[in-house]
């Protein structure tokens, strides 16, 4: 058993969001040392550790693509040195039986900035836990994550970022739709602690429901014990806007069509950020098969 | 806007008198069998309620502290004595109250609000309600406001048997529990079909006594097309053991009938303030709450919203305002049942001194739902960083066919604003003031006259010191 | 067999509980240019949005008839298909989808076929600029962020894009400043000169109409076609207000 997704600060019991409970046996992990641009294509099963250390000034990318034939629990930890850039793109892009359990710790110094890029496509069991501590000051992270939920899919994300440095930046922004009988709990923590004197931290989420029997769980938070500061956060969640399926369709687009625009345009963005040809033909492939 | 913000000061000793309890009732603290047994005794309880605060008691044994909110470590139930009432027979005439809770009340202001602008008011003296009265051409529509006990023996004493504590049963959570085994006061309201009282009715609650808890319950019923204002107020003196409230509130919103419950709660500073309000609406009904919160040590509240039949609705509009020595976890819940239900909750809160707010709210839309719309918009207030503010506002949606939309922002006084201000001649300090009280004029603005003043003299009040 | 492109028969529309249209009679050739006027809330945006078939609306009575064939119960992309195009009035915001890629989507759609990249862009840059639209546009998400203006101006993109036989325009002069009305105006003159398509115009200004040949005005009140007239009837409505024709 692991425990994850923790939210930093609970709420009502009955709600069963204060933390996840997954069944898996953890071995002993298989080592992964980063500190230069790296692929990283985990498709066999079992527990992984990757240390990514990104020197002062460097600026890496890491493109870790997870399969999923079997159990994975991936651990990644990111330092990022002063003035450094990590850009770090997770991908699970295939459907399979196996659970996915993936960790994310970064401690960011001074002025360095952490892009972080997940997608998840069409869905299968993950867990993903994500914490950014902002240490030093003036650092940043963009936190952006894509998903397409469709059949038994069980997506748990939990997203916690702790402003202790001083002006300090945050971004959160997760768009997503469900399908089926998909199930998706969305955890987002932005903790502004004292001593984060003009931070800002803006969380956005976004959740097209396709199906009458999807279950959509969100939670985004913001914790402050800081005057200087300035958070936000916002949620839409519901089915595709009728003024906007009207407009497609008096365009002569038809709803299904409709819907994948609209699914797409989801996924277009981040891959317009994630600049990965690989990722990008993997994705536009897997959509081509969801149905909607 | 200025006409608002610069009524005469008023000054905390206003709440914070108290009166010698040597000539009351008093049981020996703590909770036993016993006690719960004497408490039924003494107030002639029906076979049934008697049986409900031994099972409650029962639960409360049973049922774990809450381990998510504020601490409640200071609160010592031995301690807490559960029923204190004043020597005195419920008088629904105003001469009739005791020459020093007459005081306590006029000082606060009841009775003139009652020839001024209300329909009916209650006042509750720690346990025991000490007066009641109804405007006759209220009553003669056949509105009822009692207190429970009376109500409990009369017309609708079988009414009552089939909707007290069913909205919030005693297996709720450990407060409801406490609250089902010692129970005292609070209203009984019947608002029949079709009536529409356009005036408010009010209760007041003071608690007077030391290291007392106050447990009183309001059930409200208000019957198809009918339509109700209530108005509830509450304030304690200042004491330096922990006071507890633990009221329960159950409102009944019949079809196409509204509600609207408004509270403005200013417990003092050793108040725990653990309270519970529930509401059912059906078909086309509507609830309507506005909760302003001010006292209290420590508040655990979330008046939830069951929105059970179609086309109901429910709107909650709020303020938190926590100072030095407050933590005050507040907010909402609704549950989405009906078809093309819809929630608006809109929340302000203020943090200052080292005070804590947290807004806390949970919004579910069953898969029967279809056609329902949420919509959630929390504003919190940094007024330095010493203090804490949190928004923990949880969503489960469960039909596709829906739209919620939750809406977030935390921030501080914008230094131009106050410099604006001052540059028209306010000091910081009014300008301070007067830029917090518009902050909270979503709630001031759905507030009676007298009330909103209240509550501007309150935010005033709090504000005082805030600089330098 | 008639050569008319719209005939609308009777035409009783609800939104909600309300009825907006009670009785709405019109018929428009092909080749022409139709003018609706009349005060504000009268139904006029609403005939346009039953026309597109918007399932806002429903029609309890009567019947529209395009192009000779029944259309008064297929959804809004069929009618499309056919060659009706409807400029919002307020054209919603769609993230995440580009202006470019709406359109493609679109033209792929009404025509069935895969619309070949190269050809594509080149008409769609060509198109802008005759608008007098920053290329940039293309790739921004669907009216967000737009101005109004901008808004109208990528409404008329679409008209020239996609090429109907007939197109309602709600309002398209409405809150533009002078440049934006000439402008916009051009391209409709490009769309009649391109397509010969027919034109319902709804409008309160005579500005959109000046480059154009208006056969027929109508002026609807509480839901009817009250009087019918030619070009004229813009002018004398303009010079007297809608007052004689409420008394009919």
């Amino acid at each position: 058993m692991i425990r994850m997704n923790k939210l930093p600060a609970s709420t009502f019991n009955h709600l069963h969001m204060n933390e996840s409970v997954v069944d898996h046996d953890a071995g002993e992990p298989v080592i992964y040392e980063i500190s230069e641009d790296k692929r990283l294509d985990i498709d066999e099963g079992g527990d992984k550790k990757v240390n990514i250390a990104v020197p002062a000034g460097q600026s890496i990318n890491v493109v870790m693509s997870y399969g999923a034939g079997s159990t994975q629990n991936v651990e990644t930890y990111a330092t990022l040195g002063k003035g450094s850039t990590l850009k770090l793109i997770q991908t699970r892009i295939s459907a399979g039986e196996g659970k996915l359990l993936g960790r994310l710790c970064a401690r960011l110094d001074e002025s360095s900035r952490l892009e972080v890029i997940q997608i998840y496509l069409p869905g299968g069991e993950i867990y993903s836990d994500l914490t950014a501590d902002l240490i030093g000051d003036e650092s940043s992270v963009d936190i952006s994550c894509a998903y397409f939920a469709g059949e038994d899919a069980h997506i748990d994300m939990n997203y916690v970022v702790n402003h202790t440095g001083k002006r300090g930046v945050s971004n959160i922004s997760v768009n997503g739709a469900l399908n089926e009988n998909a199930f998706k709990l969305f955890k987002g923590t932005i903790d502004f602690r004292t001593g984060s004197s003009g931070s800002k931290g803006d969380e956005r989420e976004k959740v097209i429901l396709l199906d009458e029997n999807v279950i959509n769980q969100s939670l985004p938070v913001i914790l402050c014990t800081e005057e200087d500061v300035e958070g936000a956060h916002g949620a839409a969640i519901g089915s595709i806007d009728e003024d906007v399926l009207f407009y497609m369709q008096s365009r002569g687009i038809s709803p299904e069509d409709a819907r994948k625009l609209v699914i797409y345009g989801m996924f277009d963005s981040l891959l317009a950020k994630a600049d990965d040809t690989i990722i990008s033909e993997k994705v536009q492939q897997c959509l081509q098969q969801v149905r909607l | 806007m200025e006409d608002k913000t610069f009524v005469e000061d008023i000054d905390r000793s206003l709440y914070d008198f108290r009166n010698e309890d040597a000539d009351a009732y008093r049981l020996k603290d703590g909770l036993t069998e016993e006690i719960v047994l004497q408490i039924s005794e003494e107030k002639n309880d029906p076979e049934w309620m008697r049986q409900l605060r031994l099972r409650s008691l029962k639960l409360y044994n049973e049922i774990a502290f809450p381990e998510w909110g504020p601490s409640i470590e200071g609160l010592d139930i031995d301690h807490i004595a559960t029923y204190v009432r004043k020597n005195t027979k419920l008088a629904d005439n105003w001469d009739e109250v005791p020459e020093e809770i007459k005081d306590t009340f006029e000082k606060l202001g009841i009775p003139q609000a009652e020839r001024k602008s209300l329909a009916g008011v209650g006042a509750q003296y720690d346990s025991e309600l000490v007066y009641h009265n109804v405007k006759d051409d209220v009553a003669k529509q056949g509105v009822v406001y009692s207190d429970i006990e009376s109500a409990l023996h009369g017309e609708y004493a079988d009414l009552i048997k089939d909707r007290f504590m069913k909205l919030i049963p005693p297996n709720d959570h450990k407060f409801a529990a406490l609250h089902g085994a010692v129970w005292s006061g609070g209203s009984f309201v019947y608002v029949p079909k079709g009536v529409k009282v356009d005036i408010p009715l009010q209760s007041y609650f003071r608690l007077n006594a030391k290291g007392a808890g106050q447990f009183e319950h309001t059930l409200i019923i208000v019957e198809e097309g009918a339509d109700l204002h209530f108005i509830e107020g509450c304030s304690a003196p200042k004491y330096n053991v922990a006071n507890l409230h633990a009221g329960c509130v159950e409102l009944y919103v019949g079809k196409g009938a509204r509600l609207r419950y408004s509270t403005i709660e200013n417990w003092s500073r050793n108040m725990y303030n653990l309270n519970s309000k529930r509401a059912v609406v059906e078909e086309g009904g509507r609830i309507e709450w506005v909760s302003g919160s001010f006292g209290s040590h420590i508040s655990y509240l979330y008046p939830m919203s069951i929105l059970k039949g179609d086309d109901s609705s429910m709107e909650f509009t709020g303020i938190s305002f926590a100072n030095t020595d407050q933590n005050l976890d507040t907010g909402a819940k609704v549950v989405h049942m009906g078809r093309n239900t819809s929630s608006y909750i809109n929340t302000k809160s203020i943090s200052k001194g080292g005070g804590v707010c947290t807004f806390r709210s949970a919004v579910r839309i069953d898969r029967s739902a279809e056609g329902s719309k949420s919509s959630v918009s929390c504003e919190s207030l940094m007024l330095d960083s010493i203090s804490r503010s949190d928004t923990i506002p949880a969503m489960d949606i469960r039909t596709n066919k829906t739209d919620v939309g939750h809406e977030a922002q935390i921030g501080r006084i914008s230094d131009e604003t106050v410099f604006y201000l001052m540059s028209r001649g306010l000091s910081e300090e009014d300008a301070k003031a007067l830029i917090v009280s518009g902050f909270a004029d979503n709630v001031s603005k759905e507030l009676p006259l007298e009330y909103a003043i209240e509550m501007n003299n309150l935010i005033r009040l709090e504000m005082k010191g805030s600089i330098g | 067999m008639d050569n008319n492109m719209l005939t609308v028969n009777n035409l009783h529309v609800n939104a909600g509980k309300a009825e907006i249209l009670r009785g709405v009679d019109l018929v428009i050739g092909a080749d022409e240019t139709h003018v609706l006027m009349g005060p504000n809330g009268t139904g006029k945006s609403t005939l346009g949005y039953a026309i597109m078939g918007s399932p806002q609306y429903e029609i309890t009575e009567g019947s529209i008839i395009f192009d000779g064939a029944d259309i008064t119960k297929e959804p809004a992309n069929a009618r499309a298909a056919r060659g009706i195009f409807l400029s919002f009035q307020n054209p919603p915001d769609v993230p995440g989808v580009t202006l470019s890629a709406f359109i493609r989507s679109a033209l792929e759609n009404i025509s069935g076929q895969r619309v070949k990249l190269w050809d594509y862009k080149k008409k769609l840059k060509e198109t802008m600029q005759l608008l007098d639209m920053d290329e940039s546009y293309a790739e921004r998400d669907l009216n967000v962020g737009f101005s109004g203006g901008e808004k109208k101006k990528a409404e008329i993109l679409q008209l020239l894009m996609l090429e109907p036989k007939f197109a309602i325009l709600d309002e398209t002069d409405s809150g533009l400043d002078v440049d934006a009305v000439r402008i916009v105006s051009s391209g409709i003159s490009e769309y009649r000169k391109r397509c010969r398509g027919s034109l319902l115009v709804i409008t309160h200004s005579t500005g959109i109409l000046s480059s154009l040949r208006v056969d027929r005005t109508h002026v609807m009140i509480d839901g009817v076609i009250a009087k019918s007239g030619d070009a004229s009837l813009v002018d004398e409505i303009n010079a007297n207000g809608y007052s004689q024709e409420t008394d009919v």
